[in-house]
Order: C-alpha cells, then sequence, then structure tokens
C-alpha cells in the first residue's frame, strides 16, 4: 500500500502539511495539517510498503515507544487514510 | 510583444488579439532584454476551458498564458495571489476572499472613503515578489473585469481575508491561521516542484506582513474600521 499520488509533503515554519495536487486533488480539497508522527508516516508511505513496514519504522525511529502502541497509532492512521480515499492498497 | 510586470521583462507570443489588447497598457520598452518568454499551444488553450460556453480561444489564452507565466516567474520569488490590492499612501494592502465575497466592492469604498490616498494596484490577480527585503504587490494586466490595475509596485503591508459580516470587524490573525485561506487564492501548479516552490514563498512572505480577517458590511464604515485596524493611529481621517 501507499499514498495516492500527488500529495506533497511540506515543512512549513509552523508544522507539516500535505497539499493536494494531480490525483490526490480529486479527493482532498486543499491541505491537511499533519502532526510530527503523521508526517514521518506519510513521508514513509510515499513508497510502497506495508503496515509491519510502518511499525516497525517508527519503532526504529521514536525511543521509548513499545510495539502495541506503534501498532494502534500505526493501525488508526491507516484507517484515517482509507477513509478520506488516500490511501492505495 | 515585451511587457513589464512586477520588475519582469516578459515575452509574450500571443496567437490571439485578445491578449495584445489585454497587455497594451504593460508594454516594455523597445529593446528590453527579456528575462523570459511564454507562449502556449492550441492545446493549453483548450485546457482552460471550452471555447463557446461564453469563452473565446483569445479570452482562454489570456488565461493560459498568465497560468505559464506565473509558473515561471516563482523562479524569481514572484507569487500570483487572487485579489484585490491598492496603496494606501504608497502601501499595499491585499483583500482576498472567495469571488462574490464583496473585495473589489470593499476596495473602492476605500477610495470613495480616502479619495486620492488610495491608488489602484490590481483588482484580480496582482503579482507579490518575496525577496530578502520584504514583500511587494504589482499590478499586472491580469485586471478583472473592470480593468482595474496600474503598471505600479509598492511595498505590501498587509492581506486581509475578508468575509461578509453584520457589523465591521477586524483581528490580526497569524500566519497559521491565514496558511490555508491563502493557499487555495493562490496558483497552485500540477508540478510538485512547481508547488514547491509556492509554498516556499508563501512561507518566507507571510511571516513579513500584517495579517488580518475581516468581517465587513459593504458600507463606507467597512473602509474605516479596516484602515484604523491595519495603520492604527497613521490613518487619517
Amino acid at each position: 500500500m501507499k499514498l495516492i499520488s500527488g500529495l506533497l509533503i511540506h515543512d512549513t515554519p509552523d508544522g507539516t502539511i500535505a497539499v493536494a495536487t494531480g490525483k490526490a486533488s480529486t479527493v482532498l480539497n486543499g491541505m491537511i495539517r499533519l502532526s510530527p508522527v503523521a508526517a514521518f508516516l506519510f513521508r514513509e508511505m510515499t513508497e510502497e510498503t506495508t503496515e509491519d513496514a510502518l511499525v516497525a519504522s517508527v519503532l526504529e525511529h521514536y525511543d521509548g515507544v513499545d510495539e502495541e502502541t506503534a501498532r494502534r497509532d500505526v493501525g488508526e492512521m491507516l484507517e484515517k487514510l482509507r477513509r478520506a480515499r488516500l490511501l492505495e492498497e | 510583444m515585451l511587457i513589464s510586470l512586477a520588475g519582469l521583462t516578459v515575452e509574450i507570443l500571443p496567437r490571439y488579439p485578445e491578449l495584445t489588447a489585454l497587455c497594451r497598457d504593460y508594454t516594455a520598452a523597445p529593446g528590453a532584454t527579456p528575462d523570459f518568454s511564454v507562449s502556449v499551444t492550441e492545446e493549453e488553450i483548450r485546457a482552460e476551458g471550452t471555447p463557446g460556453d461564453g469563452f473565446t480561444p483569445g479570452y482562454l489564452e489570456t488565461l493560459a498564458v498568465y497560468r505559464k507565466l506565473c509558473e515561471r516567474a516563482l523562479d524569481r520569488g514572484r507569487l500570483l495571489l487572487h485579489g484585490s490590492a491598492f496603496a494606501y499612501r504608497g502601501e499595499g494592502v491585499l483583500f482576498t476572499a472567495p469571488s462574490g465575497t464583496g473585495k473589489s466592492t470593499h476596495a473602492r469604498l476605500w477610495r470613495e472613503v480616502y479619495g486620492d490616498r488610495v491608488t489602484v494596484i490590481n483588482d484580480d490577480k496582482p503579482l507579490l515578489t518575496v525577496w530578502e527585503g520584504g514583500v511587494r504587490i504589482s499590478g499586472t494586466p491580469w485586471d478583472g473585469k473592470h480593468r482595474l490595475s496600474n503598471n505600479l509596485t509598492v511595498p505590501l503591508r498587509a492581506i486581509v481575508l475578508l468575509g461578509r459580516g453584520q457589523k465591521d470587524e477586524i483581528v490580526p490573525i497569524t500566519p497559521s491561521r491565514a496558511y490555508p485561506y491563502l493557499l487555495g487564492q493562490t496558483y497552485r501548479p500540477a508540478d510538485p516542484a512547481r508547488l514547491a516552490q509556492t509554498l516556499s514563498l508563501l512561507d518566507s512572505a507571510l511571516p513579513r506582513l500584517s495579517l488580518y480577517m475581516m468581517r465587513a458590511t459593504l458600507s463606507p464604515d467597512a473602509a474605516r474600521v479596516a484602515c484604523r485596524g491595519i495603520f492604527g493611529d497613521e490613518a487619517a481621517e
């Protein structure tokens, strides 16, 4: 799975945003603000990946996170993306 | 033909007479060296819309050319923002809002209330120049249905996000608050690299400007409230 194409991930002085262009603009009008974790996951998902690989990335990147928490957070993010039609599976 | 806008000299190659007529007041000095050249294909013109839906191919060419010009101008720190811009005592103010909100009307109210303290810059699609010294705003030939613009560049002081209201009130807002609105009022290229340039220019510009949100009636008092809100004690009655 991966993020729908056309989502530009951009760091502004006030945080990271995703702006829709191309295919993404058919489902998202404008921009969304990303938390630091969401920004991290979005960047991981610009290439084809799996839920397990995302969990492993989170565990590697963030200290003090246990696998259960990482798996839950990744799962919630993927579900949000699915509902928003931003996920290609 | 060579045109001069926002400190740039641009060579344009019109296919239709509408574009030549549109740019008539922005002709550059003969022999000037162009910063870049813009021309569009018939396919690019058709991509702007269907001739016959009230739009001539010549009108659609003016849209296609401005789109391309704005993309090239990103390389030189120029950013398109849709809105009505004017100078008050030489300092630029840009009112931006969805079409039909009343930004042109609001700009006209400023002219009525403040007379020759106000100079029209551009009533539709001005260009911002973002540079290390600040932000400037310029007139362009793409100046709306009433053809209101001057080929001028002034320092930009403020951007106001305008909405209709039962009473007139203006409040300062942060760049973060303004960002989604202004993103909706700029030209967003489909090419990710060009879009990234656009966003970077917005990032640079906004902290250098005073930003406001305003609810406005369409009475002359709206101009007075806005002017006091932006210029404070400098505002003359």
